[in-house]
């Protein structure tokens, strides 16, 4: 009776929890859109001008290709979508907390949704991305294969990597501001070192390894494995992206309920 | 052009629903958020340390080997289908029933997933420790400084850096069983000691130690528990599993039971070994650690706790096999929970945190001498073109026979036969059996001798053809039946 009970109350502070982060994720969505006159269209116009850019400067002057002789840009395109599904939602979730400083003087409310709702909000812009990375796989007849179904789990460990780290992130960032900048360094130096623009299939092994066992390069190649060749690149490397996910999430979901009373005080 | 989202529809944020001061569950403690955050973060940088070990063909112990043929067979074959490593089912090795379930996650997760597994069931000892210092009384400074060492232990790294064995998955369950009975539980403690006999018979002698151990603190009730349930098993193995399943030479049940309980019958062996350098190595490898910790502040030194753990070094100190008294793999593993126990009952009661100067100096200084130790052990003799390596060893049709070096055949061992070139240059080859050679890399048992005889008689005698020979790797394929040397005398 009394477990049914808590049960029952725990429930409920999940479903408040869940309403919660949806009506933050839809305001993020709406500010970031609202007074601009495309709107929307953004999500559609970014990824698409990056393919050409990257096409034309990889494809066109530099002549680069895979290995299994897939058109560059479908390779790169795909790599971008993935890749800013992750660093889009880190971005947000890292300035999330210290973005919401009057929030946080009015209400109360469990601080953790901040980040989360930061990271599902950027699943609005990758579904616009992937509608345009379908535009163009169309368009250059590249098979897709049926282990395409096996994306969304990968997604969601993409997602949980994001997630652990925009805790991480976001608490360390209202104690110091620089982490916000110093994020987008680090950004611009790991998307070398994850399979995004630069192919692993056909380099020498100890280097596809050391590029698959980055959590993030690992998630990614096994998300293009699975849309276009329908086996993993490395099997063995995808579960230590797997371990390293979940260490990181629930590191960052300590360190941030460890500053979390400072959150106040500090803001 | 008109924006999707042109204007605001409902207000973004409205104050009203937002009561929720529940919290969702007592893991948001950050206390315990921070304790699953070690586990987790040992059990990501050990998976990630296996891999690597895997990618760069370095994995040379051939358990890992045995042991995938042996999932690969229980999966595909059923359980009595014989090990062409043994001869034999390897479930009649250490009467691993964890195989069984284990057999599911390998169709499923691969070779990943073991390691991964065997790193995150080590991981655990963290928490296990942590919740056994708790009930000790133990202060939580004291306790994170005794896990820290544990998830540091030679044996737990080693074990893990090592390959795979399933008596790694059984340490969280004898952990488990040892705060069970702590807190007086008779029932997890009955449940947990089954699932880690289950593991592997090699607990079978720590526990039976262990419950008599229990019978001397008075503690009648669960210490014959424990004693039965240790005899139940190494009879059921000594006397049905092991003479049905086992190799020859546990066919007779008394060298069985020895077999289980891992003891030698050469008793003055022990003495043997502790005048050599190996014993004393040994001895320092583990003692080193946990005489460290000791001096955090000792209370209660002499407690029965020490009784199995010290059962275990003594069995392992009296065998003949060389790996026995190795303090870097799996047979010193069904000490260390009680080794680890014993530390903790000397350091129970309030005490201060040891200074972080006490804690991180040896701990630097083991990780120094531990990571030059690996890389001067396991970590050298990567085959050189490992990636054309690769690229050979997918050649090979994934159900065909393989013939390979030990390092070899952690990659190529998922199917029913599989073996080393010493092997089957004895036990002659069946036609179609690809053999892969690196004669310029010889970590592990296979004599470089020995690999130029099997490729010169299969050549020679016109039974194989050469596929690959380029950058010192050679992929043969028998057309006829070669015969073994010890066939063809």
């Amino acid at each position: 009776m009394k477990l049914a009970s808590v049960v029952r109350r725990r429930l409920a502070s999940v479903r408040v929890w869940i309403e919660l982060i949806r009506n933050l994720a839809v305001r993020d969505v709406e500010t970031r859109y609202k007074h601009s006159i495309l709107g929307l269209y953004w999500a559609i116009i970014n990824p698409l001008l990056s393919a050409f850019i990257y096409s034309f400067v990889f494809g066109t002057l530099l002549h680069s290709g895979t290995s299994d002789g897939q058109p560059f840009v479908v390779y790169i395109l795909t790599g971008f979508t993935f890749w800013n599904l992750f660093a889009n939602g880190l971005l947000s979730a890292a300035g999330s907390v210290s973005g919401s400083a009057a929030l946080l003087a009015k209400l109360y409310f469990p601080r953790v949704v901040l980040p989360t709702a930061a990271v599902l909000a950027r699943l609005i812009d990758f579904l616009f991305s992937l509608a345009v990375l379908a535009v163009f796989i169309a368009g250059y007849g590249v098979a897709v294969h049926w282990t395409l179904v096996f994306l969304a789990p990968l997604l969601l460990l993409e997602l949980v990597f994001a997630w652990g780290l925009g805790f991480l992130l976001s608490a360390l960032n209202v104690l110091y501001r620089d982490v916000t900048q110093l994020l987008n360094l680090v950004l611009m130096v790991w998307i070398w070192l994850a399979p995004v623009m630069v192919a692993v299939n056909g380099r020498a092994e100890w280097l596809q390894s050391l590029f698959l066992l980055d959590p993030m390069g690992g998630i990614i190649q096994a998300e293009r494995d699975m849309l276009f060749t329908g086996h993993l690149t490395s099997p063995v490397s995808l579960w230590s992206a797997i371990a390293w996910t979940l260490f990181v999430f629930f590191a960052g979901l300590s360190l941030f309920k460890r500053i979390e009373p400072a959150f106040s005080e500090v803001l | 052009m008109r924006p999707l989202i042109a204007e605001t529809r409902r207000e973004p944020f409205s104050p009203t629903p937002v009561a929720c001061e529940t919290p969702v569950g007592s893991l948001l403690i950050p206390e315990r958020l921070n304790i699953w955050a070690w586990v987790l973060g040992y059990t990501a940088i050990l998976t990630t340390l296996s891999v690597l070990r895997y990618n760069l063909w370095l994995a040379t112990g051939l358990d890992l080997g045995m042991y995938k043929q042996a999932l690969w067979l229980i999966w595909h074959r059923g359980l009595q289908y014989p090990s062409s490593f043994t001869g034999h089912p390897l479930l009649g090795l250490h009467a691993s029933y964890i195989l069984l379930p284990l057999s599911l996650l390998y169709r499923v997760g691969g070779t990943g997933a073991l390691l991964c597994a065997q790193a995150f069931s080590l991981g655990l000892g963290y928490l296990l420790l942590r919740r056994i210092a708790e009930t000790l009384g133990v202060s939580p400074g004291t306790a994170h400084a005794v896990g820290t060492a544990y998830l540091l232990f030679p044996v737990v790294l080693g074990s893990n850096l090592f390959d795979f064995h399933p008596v790694t998955l059984a340490l969280p369950a004898v952990l488990a069983a040892i705060d069970a009975s702590l807190r007086g539980r008779g029932r997890w403690l009955a449940a947990w000691l089954v699932v880690g006999l289950l593991c592997s018979d090699t607990l079978v002698l720590p526990i039976f130690t262990w419950g008599l151990a229990l019978l001397m603190q008075r503690r009648t009730r669960l210490g014959l528990l424990t004693a039965a349930l240790a005899t139940i098993v190494a009879a059921v193995d000594a006397l049905l599993v092991l003479p049905h399943l086992g190799g020859p030479g546990v066919s007779a049940p008394a060298a069985a039971l020895l077999s289980v309980a891992g003891l030698s019958t050469r008793a003055t062996a022990a003495l043997v070994a502790i005048q050599s350098l190996r014993g004393w190595e040994y001895l320092i490898w583990l003692l080193a650690p946990l005489s460290g910790l000791l001096a955090l502040g000792r209370r209660q030194v002499a407690n029965l706790w020490w009784v199995p753990g010290v059962a275990v070094v003594v069995a392992n100190l009296t065998h003949t096999t060389p790996a026995a008294t190795s303090p870097f793999n799996q047979l010193t593993l069904p000490a260390v929970p009680f080794l680890f126990t014993a530390v903790l009952a000397s350091l129970a009661g309030p005490a201060s945190a040891p200074r972080r100067w006490f804690t991180l100096g040896p701990v630097a200084l083991f990780l120094i001498v531990f990571a030059a130790h690996q890389v001067a052990t396991n970590w050298r003799n990567v085959p050189h073109a490992i990636t054309s390596l690769t690229a050979v060893a997918n050649r090979i049709p994934p159900t065909a026979p393989v013939i390979a070096q030990n390092f070899a055949l952690a990659h190529l061992a998922g199917r029913s036969v599989a073996r080393l070139p010493v092997v089957a240059l004895r036990k002659g080859m069946a036609p179609g059996t690809y053999i892969l050679l690196v004669p310029g890399t010889t970590a592990g048992t296979t004599p470089t001798t020995a690999l130029g005889s099997l490729e010169a008689r299969a050549i020679s005698l016109g039974h194989a053809k050469r596929i690959y020979h380029r950058g010192g790797i050679t992929l043969l394929k028998t057309k006829t039946r070669t015969p073994g040397v010890a066939g063809r005398a």
